[in-house]
C-alpha cells in the first residue's frame, strides 16, 4: 500500500489537489489508519494556528490599515502629480534644455559623476553575528536559523507587544 | 516588643515547608550542562513559537521543526508549510535553504557549529559570570519543566529564564531580559513529541532546483591577537564593554572584497560582535528603519532587528565600524564610543 505523503496530505487538507487526486487520498484515508493518524495531526496543527491567530488577535490593527491605505491614496495622488510633470515634459520645452544640459557637460567634465559608492548589507553583518554567535550554548542569538527569517521575510506576524516591563520577576 | 503568635509562627513553617517543597533538588548548574547536550541525545517533532520584542515593533513567527539525534540533522520551515513552503535543512555545519519562490537552494556553511571546543569553553564563561538558580516547575507544550534563572554575577539581574524539560533535558523554553528586566526575546515550544520514526525523506534536499552558494563562515579562532595581526590594517577595539565581556572569537574575511576583522565579545550569554574594515566601505542600512544617532563624535547609522540592534559608523583613518549586538541602543553607543586604536 502506498501511504500518502505529507504534501499530499497538506495539499488535501487545503482543497488544493485535483479532484482525481482529491479521490485517491480520500480512499486511501478511509482504509489506511497510519495516514488518517498523520491527517488529523496536520488538521490539529492548523486548528491551533488558527485558535492561536485568533486568540492573540493578529489581525492588523485598524489603524495600520487606515495608515496603509491613505499611503496608497498619496501614492496614487503623486502619480497625477506626475503625470502632470511629464505634460510639461513635450520635446518643445524638452529639446532645447536637453541641449543646455549637454554643452553644460560638455564644458565641465570634472563634474561628471563618479560610480555609485561600494557598500556592505547590514543583513549580512547581522547574520555573520548570529553565525559566529552560534558557539555560545545559550546565547541569546536567535535559535531559529537566521537564514531562514530571511527566506521568510513578510511572513512574520507583527504583534502589538511593547517594550514594557513583563517578567524575570523571580529572584532567587 | 510582643512575642509572635502560636498562629504565626505555625504559618510561617507552613510557608517555609512550602518553600521547600517547591524548590527543585540537584545541581542547576548540571542540568544546563545536560541541556546544552541535549539535542545530540533526543530526536523530536514540534512547533516553536519565536517573539523578538523591538523598540517599534515586535515580532512573532511560528516554526515547525523536525530534528534527528544524534546526527543533529534538522528542517525548520514556517508553519504552516503548505502556506509558505520555505524551509531550512542543516545538517553540522551546513545548512540548505530552500528558497521556494526564486526556485533556489541557498547553501551556507558556518563551521562554528561544529567547534565543540570552543562551545564547551563558552560555558565556562557562562559559569564565571552567571548564577544558576531553580525557580518553581512548570509545564510547557504539555512537558513538566525545570525552571533556571542565570542571575548575572556583577549586576545581580536575570539575564536569562531557561524550561528545561524535567525527562529529556532539552530546552523547551527560553526568555531573555534587558537590563531594565523587561522582557527582549523569547523561543518557546507550543507543541513538541518525542520520536525517531521521523522518515529520511523529511530532511531530503528538493534535487530539483540550482544551488546557490551562500554564505560561509570559517571556523573561527580565539587568538584574537593573531586575527587582528592578520586583518592587514591597523584594527581598533573596544575601551569599554559590559561587565564580564571578554573577546571570546574573531574571524578576517572577504565581504565583496572588502577585508572585514570579526571580533566577538561575549559574557557566555550576552554577544556583541565588532566589525571593522580599512576601506571605509559602509553598511548598507537601505532594507532597514535607520536612526542617526551620535557615537562620540560621530554620526552613526543605528538599526533595530527585533531584539538584535546594529551601529554602523566612520570612526576616522578610513575605518568604518559596524557594531551588533542583543543590547539596548544606550549600551551599544556606549561601547561604540570607546571604539580606540
Amino acid at each position: 500500500m502506498n501511504h500518502n505523503s505529507q504534501e499530499q496530505l497538506i495539499d488535501y487538507l487545503h482543497h488544493a489537489l485535483a479532484p482525481e487526486d482529491d479521490a485517491a487520498v480520500y480512499a486511501h484515508l478511509e482504509n489506511c489508519s497510519a495516514c488518517r493518524a498523520a491527517y488529523q495531526d496536520e488538521a490539529a496543527l492548523g486548528e491551533a494556528l488558527r485558535a492561536q491567530a485568533a486568540a492573540e488577535e493578529r489581525d492588523m490593527p485598524s489603524g495600520v490599515v487606515a495608515s496603509i491605505w491613505a499611503a496608497i491614496e498619496a501614492s496614487q495622488r503623486r502619480a497625477t502629480l506626475a503625470d502632470r510633470l511629464l505634460a510639461w515634459m513635450r520635446p518643445a520645452v524638452m529639446v532645447p534644455v536637453m541641449a543646455v544640459v549637454v554643452v553644460a557637460l560638455l564644458l565641465v567634465p570634472h563634474f561628471t559623476p563618479s560610480s555609485p559608492t561600494q557598500t556592505i548589507d547590514a543583513a549580512y553583518y547581522l547574520q555573520a553575528h548570529a553565525a559566529l554567535g552560534g558557539t555560545m550554548p545559550f546565547a541569546d542569538t536567535d535559535v531559529v536559523p537566521a537564514s531562514l527569517e530571511n527566506l521568510g521575510q513578510g511572513q512574520t506576524t507583527a504583534v502589538a507587544v511593547t517594550p514594557t516591563m513583563v517578567t524575570a520577576d523571580v529572584q532567587p | 516588643m510582643s512575642s509572635p503568635s502560636r498562629e504565626a509562627i505555625a504559618s510561617l513553617c507552613a510557608a517555609a515547608c512550602l518553600l521547600g517543597a517547591s524548590a527543585p533538588a540537584g545541581d542547576p548548574s548540571q542540568l544546563l550542562r545536560r541541556a546544552m547536550d541535549a539535542p545530540a541525545n533526543v530526536s523530536f517533532v514540534g512547533e516553536v513559537q519565536d517573539l523578538e520584542i523591538g523598540e517599534s515593533k515586535s515580532v512573532v513567527t511560528i516554526y515547525r521543526i523536525e530534528h534527528r539525534s544524534p546526527d543533529l540533522t534538522q528542517r525548520w520551515y514556517e508553519a504552516p508549510q503548505s502556506l509558505y513552503g520555505d524551509s531550512v535543512v542543516s545538517r553540522g555545519s551546513v545548512s540548505y535553504n530552500v528558497d521556494v519562490k526564486r526556485g533556489r537552494v541557498i547553501v551556507d556553511r558556518n563551521d562554528a557549529l561544529d567547534d565543540q571546543v570552543a562551545i564547551a569553553d563558552n560555558f565556562d564563561l557562562l559559569a564565571e559570570n552567571y548564577r544558576v538558580f531553580f525557580a518553581p516547575d512548570q509545564i510547557v507544550a504539555g512537558r513538566p519543566a525545570r525552571v533556571l534563572l542565570l542571575v548575572n554575577k556583577h549586576t545581580g539581574e536575570t539575564t536569562m529564564r531557561v524550561w528545561i524539560d524535567s525527562q529529556r533535558d532539552l530546552v523547551l523554553q527560553k526568555a531573555c531580559y534587558a537590563a531594565n528586566g523587561s522582557l527582549t526575546s523569547q523561543v518557546r515550544f507550543e507543541q513538541i513529541r518525542y520520536t525517531q520514526a521521523i522518515p529520511q525523506g523529511v530532511f531530503d534536499v528538493p534535487s530539483g532546483l540550482p544551488r546557490v552558494q551562500g554564505q560561509s563562515h570559517a571556523l573561527p579562532s580565539n587568538d584574537i591577537a593573531a586575527m587582528v595581526k592578520a586583518a592587514g590594517f591597523k584594527a581598533r577595539g573596544p575601551k569599554y564593554l559590559p561587565d564580564g565581556f571578554v573577546p571570546v572569537a574573531g574571524d578576517v574575511s572577504d565581504v565583496s572584497g572588502v577585508r572585514t576583522l570579526h571580533l566577538l565579545y561575549s559574557d557566555g550569554i550576552r554577544t556583541a560582535s565588532l566589525f571593522q574594515n580599512a576601506r571605509g566601505v559602509p553598511a548598507n542600512t537601505a532594507g532597514y528603519v535607520a536612526h542617526t544617532v551620535r557615537v562620540g563624535d560621530d554620526d552613526a547609522q543605528f538599526v533595530q532587528e527585533g531584539a538584535t540592534t546594529l551601529l554602523a559608523w566612520h570612526g576616522g583613518n578610513g575605518l568604518y565600524f559596524t557594531l551588533v549586538g542583543d543590547m539596548s541602543r544606550h549600551e551599544l553607543i556606549k561601547i561604540g564610543a570607546s571604539v580606540e586604536p
